[in-house]
Order: structure tokens, then C-alpha cells, then sequence
């Protein structure tokens, strides 16, 4: 260091770094819900990122725990309200672990069916939702075409859009109307041609390309310590999805490919996403083509005795009238003991814990959303990105607020 | 279909009177004029470009979505255009679950908008509660907003959000902001005292406004 | 069909048990998930054992149980763990005594755990030792209970579910519920600071009872 050079000037080093807090949120349009971020900003910099949570916090593991196994299914539909069925099939197999009992092979066929289709239904919202959020308001409208193809099918299912509740421990609520099965063919054929459209809007747009590639790059040790799961983990390069490392409802029968990230930026779980819906395209056309018949409620005795007869026989049969006197005061009663059961849901790992001390209701009921683990990341993802980059990474992690707070 | 709906069958409100000298242009040698009254043509425009802020807390959220986008296309009845700024919205849409610690934020978005505004709750969480009789959840945000129309359903139908949207147009369409004016029943407001732009709105908030500074290293 | 008792691996637990046989219990196996229980105070040295040495490298969730207000110990936190090379998974399990339940934090071993541990704290009261950002995270600030504990009503105790501020309304004097409604939707004449009125939340939020600063 040479004294000559040396300014007599005191410089103060913090004239140029006067942090601005910025809120964003919980009423904003990308943060996907009512999530709410305190940003610190350094010019257009973050510096850091507070995510706070809980604006939609709906009790639900408290009301699990004050009610029947069954009583609890159409609430898991507002867990993730964008795969309403996808819940349903994951806390049904969860109670069956409890029971001890598996539903029949119709039955796991037709939950494939529903937890594809939510899959599907699920990333077209994500990402119709996040192009928009960076500008592209077609493939919003684009995908929402395809989703309500999609409802009308779940409506076929079970008569609701997207609250349906239609799994029941050791089974389903209802069989598959007959012409379900054409219109299903119709829209697997028809799919694979709506991706294509959605990637040649976004997969070389340069906007696309240069707002997504590079921006929020997750590291596989990073996304592991984090507990991330579903695309958001797989686009960083870890070969994990629990329909392949535990199959459940026979997902070991079908073939498909799990589409793996290498950068883990928001171009790779982008592209992870469209992957995978291509892929759930795929299992459902084998299983419309193996679709067995029979049944589709186990016929064990637990489970006959959570099921209501016949409404005509229960007004003319008094054993009915008991049985139905019976289910809708006792219900199921489980075994003592605790089971973990989670299941690949569009966002991430879905786990169930539930622990039963015998009797009618859980006595602990835990649902682990993946959201809320895929969120934890921001505080250290988001630092060192300008503000228009937050909206991209926001979008990129494809959150929903409803199994995030619960 | 034995009640008739009065966003079809109410009395038109906007009585245009085209004097008989018209010509095929729809004006006449005058330069084109129609008379009216003015409430009425207020309430013609008003109830034509509502507004919405779509106040998405959850579930219900997603159908809006569903309402707003391709197949049910709101844009039929001029509420297509969506505003997430309090400021330029006419229609506040309470969509979803509103919990208490959520009641802050929806309370002053309410605040922050101008008059005249309206206040639909979508679905049964916001009317009442819903399925969530539970410690973090109000039950109803008519405890504290002042809600025009409940939207039954859970969640609602976009049908049925736009059977609604067609009713709160008739209700608008039977307003009259200039004779109350007039005859002294309605003040004039000026922009809300209470909504300071500060912790929800946007712009920079002063670090101790912030309730939950994070105090780490 | 595809099986659902495979989930865990016996030899992984029975292995956690022999490197720990004084802190840790017997494995128990139930439908194929295995659970090891650990004694107090140890609970973060065996879960870095199982994440260094037997490869359960991945946090997958981390909560809170309630056995009831009678049971002592009372309150179980549960670590559920994954090994990404054999596909298994392992729970790890800690019991805390009722009154004054506390215990270290697993943020050195898994940064993952920290909002996990916060949810904890927030529905049952359990305090980390050396956790960073203990502050409630679902609920809001000034809510004094701890929801998920067995003994507290689905539907609440009523008095102090709207932080008051929040809703600006005056405070019922029944039953201390937010007050109802303003209509015609004309803003008070003063901003929020005046409504808050008489009592106000003190800064920084109420501290929930038997928590220590």
C-alpha cells in the first residue's frame, strides 16, 4: 500500500447501503395464497428474505384428532387444493396401513387414475400460474383449457370439480361410470400434443429462458438438508420419487421415466414439471389398458363396518337399520399403534403420521406438507437475486398455501 | 325455472331517449346527444366494469381462477379485469378461509379501497366458518366486513360465482349515488384516513412498523 | 400388489441401538416402520450418528405429539428420517417430560429442522435450546396457548383469537370476542394507532405462559 495513494477522505462505507424492507404479500398476486415475504433490499438487490407463514393455518391436525378416520377424508381435499385427489388417496393408503388392509386391485388402478390426473391438473395450474406471473398470459389460459377437461372428467368420477372426496379407507366411494374410459382415452391422446403447445411457447422463448435459467439454484445437498421434495428436489439431481422407492397402489406395474434436473434452477423444475406430466400421460394409458374389474371396496369386516347399507334395506331390514345405526355412531375402530405413510403428491412428499391408541379417532394425526418444507428454502435461496427474480423462484417452487399452513 | 332472475327481467335502468331525428349514424344534426338521468348513467357504467379484487386465501381461490380464465370467461360481464391494488378495485371477492391472523390484512385491504365498493364472500369458509369450526378460523367475515352477497358452495361453482356477479350488477343498478348525494344521505369520502401504506400495502415500509422483525445474525 | 410394510429397516434401527445402549430403547417395528426411542439429552447425538454412519442423510419432517395431560412423559418429538441408498426410512423418537419441556435444537445436524422446530414450539410449547428464531410460526404473534396439546378445544378458548389491533373493532365485553361490523364502511375518523384504543398488544407479542425469554 503506497502512502501517496492513500485519500485523506474517510469514506463511509455504508452510504450506499441504506436497506429498504419491502413486503410482499399475503395479498399478492404471485405469491400463489397469502404468503407473506419481508424482503431487505439493497437497491433492486435482496439482501434477505423473512417468509412469514400461517395465514391460512385451518386447524386441521387438531380437527383430525377430534374426529373419525373417515369423517377426516374431505378435508384432506383442501390440503393441496390444486390435487384434491392425489390427498385423498394418500390418507386412505395411510389409514389402510393403520388397519392393516389394501384395497382391491380395481380400486388401486382407479386411485392411480385420480392421483395422475390430479398430477396433471396440478402443474398445468402451477404452471400456467408462474408463466403468468412472468409475463405470459396465454399458456394460463392455455392450460386452464386443459384443466377443465380435467374437471369434467373428476366430475364424471364423483361429481364434484375439486372438492371430491372420493377415496374411503379400503376402497372408493364410487365405481367408474361407464363412459369414463373413452373420454379418459380421448383426453390421454389428445395431452401430449397440449405440451407440446405449452413448450414451444415457453421452452426457447428467450424471455423465458433468460428470466428461469440460472436463477435460483437449489444444490442437491442444499434440497436434501431442507427436507425438499417432488420436482423441486429431482430438478436439482436426486434421483427420488417415492413411486418408484416404495410403490404404492401398484405404481411398480407401470412404466414411466422420473425426470431428473442437473442445474437445479427455474428452467429445471420448469421442465421437470412438463416432464412429468408427460409421464403421468403415459401411466394412464396403461392403466386404461390393464384396468382389471371386481371390486372396489375391500370386504374385510373393519371396513364393512365403517360403510353404510343400502338405504332401501336399512327402512325394510332392521339388521341394516343397526348397521347403519352403528356406522354412523362408532365408525371404524383401529388398532393401537403409529404409522407413517407418505405418498408422491404433485408437490412434494405428503407423509401422514397417524398414531391411534384404539377407539374411534387418531390421537395424533400429522400431516407433513411438502410446501412447507419446499418454502424453508427462501431464506437462503432468495438472497443475492434481484426483486423481478423473486417472482420467478416463487413460481418455480410451486407452492400451495393450504398444506403449507394446514 | 319459476323465479325469474332480475338481472334479466329488472327494469332497465339506463333509459336511453334517442330523439326521433336521428339518423342511420345513431346521431343527429346536432352532433348526437342522448338524455338520461345521471344516476342512471352512473350506475350503467358502474355495474359494466366492476372490478374485482380477488382476495384468494385458498380453495375457493383456484375456482375464481377457473371463473376468470378460458371456458367461464368473466370478461362477458365487464369483471375481467382483476386488480390486486386495493386502490383500483370496486369488488372486494373474499375467496377462501379467512383466519385471524389473515382478518388484519383482509380488514385493511378493505380499508384501502374507494368508495362505492362491494364485498362478495365465496363459499362457505368465508360466509361462515364452513367445515372450519376450529381456533385460527373467523367464522364469516361478516364480522368484520359489511358483505353484499354470500356465494354458497364449497367452493362455489363458477357458475355460481356468476350468477352472483349478475346479482350484485342489478343491485348496482339500483343504486342512486347522485340523489343520495343530493339530498344529503351519503357524505362525500374522501380517501381513507386509516390506510396507510405501510406494512400491507407496497412502498417502503419504516423498520419499526414491521411487527415481526427477524432478529438473527 | 405393492407393499406397504417395507418401509423401514429393522437392521438400521437394532444398529442405532447397539451404538447407543444406554440412551436408546429396544427398536419397535410396527407395520414395518421401526421407531427408536431415545432418553433426553441425547436424541441429537444419535440422529448424527444415523445421518453420518448409517446414511439417513435426508430431513424429512420432524413434530410433536401429545400423549394427554395425565401421561408422563408427556410429550413425544418425532424425527422422521430417509436413506436415499437403501430406500428406508427411520423415526426417531424423544419423550419430554409435561412441565417445562425442553431439549436441543437439530439445526446443527439438519438445517431443515428449524421451521419444523418452530412449529413444534408454536402448537405444543416445546422449547429448542440453541434454536436460532424460536417464535411462533402458524399462529399469530399474541395467541397465549398451545393449540395442538390434548386438553385445548378444537374451537378455542374464545377471548383471544383476534389479535385486536388487527380487526380495529371494540372489544366485546362478554366474552372478549372482536366486535361486529362496521356498515356503512366509512374509516374511523383516526388512523389504526387510535383504534387500538385502550389496551394494546404490547410490542413484540404476548408471551405465552410457561415459556421462558
Amino acid at each position: 500500500m503506497s502512502d501517496a495513494r492513500t485519500l485523506d477522505v474517510e469514506i463511509d462505507e455504508d452510504r450506499h447501503s441504506e436497506h429498504m424492507l419491502l413486503n410482499m404479500g399475503p395479498q399478492h398476486p404471485s405469491t400463489h395464497g397469502v404468503l407473506r415475504l419481508i424482503l431487505e433490499l439493497d437497491g433492486e438487490e435482496v439482501v434477505k428474505a423473512e417468509p412469514v407463514i400461517g395465514y391460512l393455518h385451518r386447524s386441521k391436525e387438531k380437527i383430525g384428532e377430534n374426529m373419525s378416520y373417515h369423517k377426516f377424508i374431505p378435508y384432506t381435499d383442501r390440503l393441496d387444493y390444486l390435487a384434491p385427489l392425489a390427498n385423498n388417496v394418500a390418507y386412505a393408503v395411510a389409514c389402510e396401513k393403520l388397519m392393516g388392509i389394501e384395497a382391491p386391485p380395481r380400486a388401486q388402478a382407479i386411485r392411480v387414475i385420480c392421483a395422475e390426473l390430479a398430477r396433471i391438473s396440478a402443474h398445468l395450474l402451477g404452471l400456467g400460474a408462474y408463466a403468468m406471473d412472468l409475463g405470459a398470459m396465454t399458456v394460463f389460459l392455455w392450460t386452464f383449457r386443459e384443466r377443465e377437461t380435467i374437471y369434467t372428467l373428476i366430475e364424471r368420477i364423483c361429481g364434484a370439480r375439486f372438492t371430491t372426496s372420493h377415496t374411503r379407507i379400503g376402497g372408493l366411494a364410487t365405481d367408474l361410470p361407464d363412459d369414463f374410459i373413452p373420454l379418459l382415452e380421448a383426453f390421454v391422446k389428445a395431452f401430449p400434443g397440449r405440451c407440446d403447445e405449452y413448450e414451444a411457447m415457453l421452452s426457447r422463448n428467450k424471455i423465458w429462458v433468460k428470466r428461469t435459467q440460472g436463477i435460483g439454484i437449489i444444490s442437491a445437498e442444499q434440497a436434501l438438508a431442507f427436507g425438499l421434495t417432488g420436482p423441486n428436489l429431482r430438478a436439482s439431481g436426486v434421483d427420488y420419487d417415492l413411486r418408484k422407492a416404495h410403490p404404492y397402489c401398484g405404481y411398480e406395474q407401470y412404466e414411466f421415466d422420473v425426470p431428473i434436473g442437473s442445474v437445479g434452477d427455474c428452467y429445471d423444475r420448469y421442465l421437470c414439471r412438463v416432464g412429468e406430466m408427460r409421464e403421468s400421460a403415459k401411466i394412464l394409458r396403461q392403466v386404461i389398458d390393464t384396468l382389471p374389474g371386481g371390486p372396489i371396496l375391500n370386504r374385510d369386516e373393519r371396513v364393512l363396518k365403517s360403510v353404510f347399507p343400502e338405504k332401501e334395506k336399512v327402512l325394510t331390514n332392521m339388521e341394516s337399520l343397526i348397521h347403519q345405526f352403528m356406522v354412523a355412531t362408532e365408525s371404524i375402530n383401529a388398532p393401537p399403534g403409529e404409522v407413517w405413510f407418505s405418498a408422491e403428491n404433485p408437490k412434494g412428499e405428503l407423509g401422514f403420521f397417524l398414531r391411534s391408541e384404539g377407539g374411534l379417532s387418531p390421537t395424533r394425526l400429522r400431516i407433513r406438507g411438502p410446501s412447507f418444507a419446499n418454502l424453508q428454502i427462501l431464506p437462503e435461496l432468495l438472497p443475492g437475486h434481484m426483486v423481478a427474480d423473486v417472482m420467478a423462484i416463487l413460481g418455480s417452487i410451486d407452492f400451495v398455501m393450504g398444506e403449507c399452513d394446514r | 325455472m319459476t323465479t325469474p332472475n332480475p338481472a334479466f327481467t329488472g327494469k332497465r335502468t339506463a333509459e336511453l331517449m334517442v330523439p326521433e331525428t336521428q339518423s342511420a349514424t345513431g346521431l343527429n344534426d346536432e352532433g348526437g346527444f342522448f338524455a338520461t338521468r345521471v344516476d342512471a348513467l352512473v350506475d350503467w357504467g358502474r355495474k359494466n366494469s366492476l372490478w374485482p379484487l380477488p382476495l384468494g386465501l385458498s380453495c375457493c381461490a383456484i375456482e375464481f381462477m377457473a371463473t376468470a380464465s378460458s371456458k367461464f370467461d368473466m370478461a362477458r360481464f365487464g369483471a375481467e379485469v382483476a386488480r390486486f391494488s386495493p386502490r383500483q378495485a370496486d369488488v372486494l371477492i373474499v375467496a377462501g378461509t379467512c383466519t385471524y391472523k389473515m382478518a388484519e390484512s383482509a380488514k385493511r385491504v378493505f380499508d384501502q379501497m374507494a368508495e362505492p365498493k362491494w364485498v362478495i364472500s365465496m363459499g362457505a369458509c368465508a360466509s361462515s366458518g364452513g367445515m372450519y369450526r376450529c381456533y385460527s378460523v373467523v367464522q364469516g367475515i361478516d364480522t368484520f366486513l359489511p358483505v353484499d352477497f354470500y356465494i354458497s358452495g364449497c367452493p362455489p361453482r363458477p357458475e355460481n360465482v356468476l350468477n352472483c356477479l349478475m346479482k350484485l350488477q342489478a343491485k348496482v343498478a339500483g343504486e342512486k349515488p347522485l340523489a343520495e348525494l343530493l339530498s344529503g344521505e351519503r357524505a362525500v369520502v374522501a380517501a381513507p384516513q386509516n390506510a396507510r401504506p405501510n406494512a400491507m400495502g407496497s412502498g417502503s415500509v419504516p423498520p419499526a412498523e414491521l411487527p415481526e422483525k427477524p432478529a438473527r445474525s | 400388489m405393492s407393499t406397504l410394510t417395507d418401509h423401514g429397516d429393522p437392521a438400521a434401527g437394532v444398529a442405532l441401538h447397539k451404538a447407543f445402549p444406554a440412551f436408546t430403547r429396544e427398536p419397535v417395528v410396527y407395520r414395518g416402520d421401526v421407531t427408536v426411542h431415545v432418553d433426553v439429552g441425547h436424541e441429537i447425538d444419535v440422529i448424527r450418528h444415523a445421518k453420518d454412519k448409517l446414511g439417513y442423510a435426508m430431513f424429512m419432517d420432524r413434530f410433536g405429539a401429545d400423549r394427554g395431560e395425565e401421561a408422563e412423559p408427556r410429550f413425544d418429538v418425532i424425527t422422521i428420517l430417509y436413506n436415499l441408498k437403501t430406500d428406508k426410512r427411520l423415526h426417531v423418537c424423544l419423550t419430554l417430560p409435561g412441565p417445562d419441556p425442553e431439549t436441543p435444537t437439530l439445526i446443527p445436524v439438519f438445517r431443515g429442522a428449524n421451521w419444523f422446530e418452530r412449529e413444534i414450539y408454536d402448537m405444543y410449547g416445546v422449547r429448542f435450546a440453541g434454536h436460532p428464531d424460536l417464535r411462533r410460526i402458524l399462529m399469530h404473534e399474541s395467541f397465549p396457548d398451545f393449540p395442538l396439546r390434548r386438553e385445548y378445544p378444537v374451537e378455542g378458548r374464545g377471548s383471544h383469537q383476534a389479535p385486536r389491533r388487527a380487526l380495529g373493532g371494540t372489544r366485546d365485553a362478554v366474552d372478549g370476542h372482536v366486535a361486529v361490523n362496521f356498515i356503512p364502511s366509512v374509516p374511523p375518523e383516526a388512523g389504526p394507532d387510535a383504534e387500538a384504543g385502550g389496551e394494546s398488544v404490547p410490542p413484540g407479542g404476548h408471551v405465552p405462559p410457561g415459556s421462558k425469554p
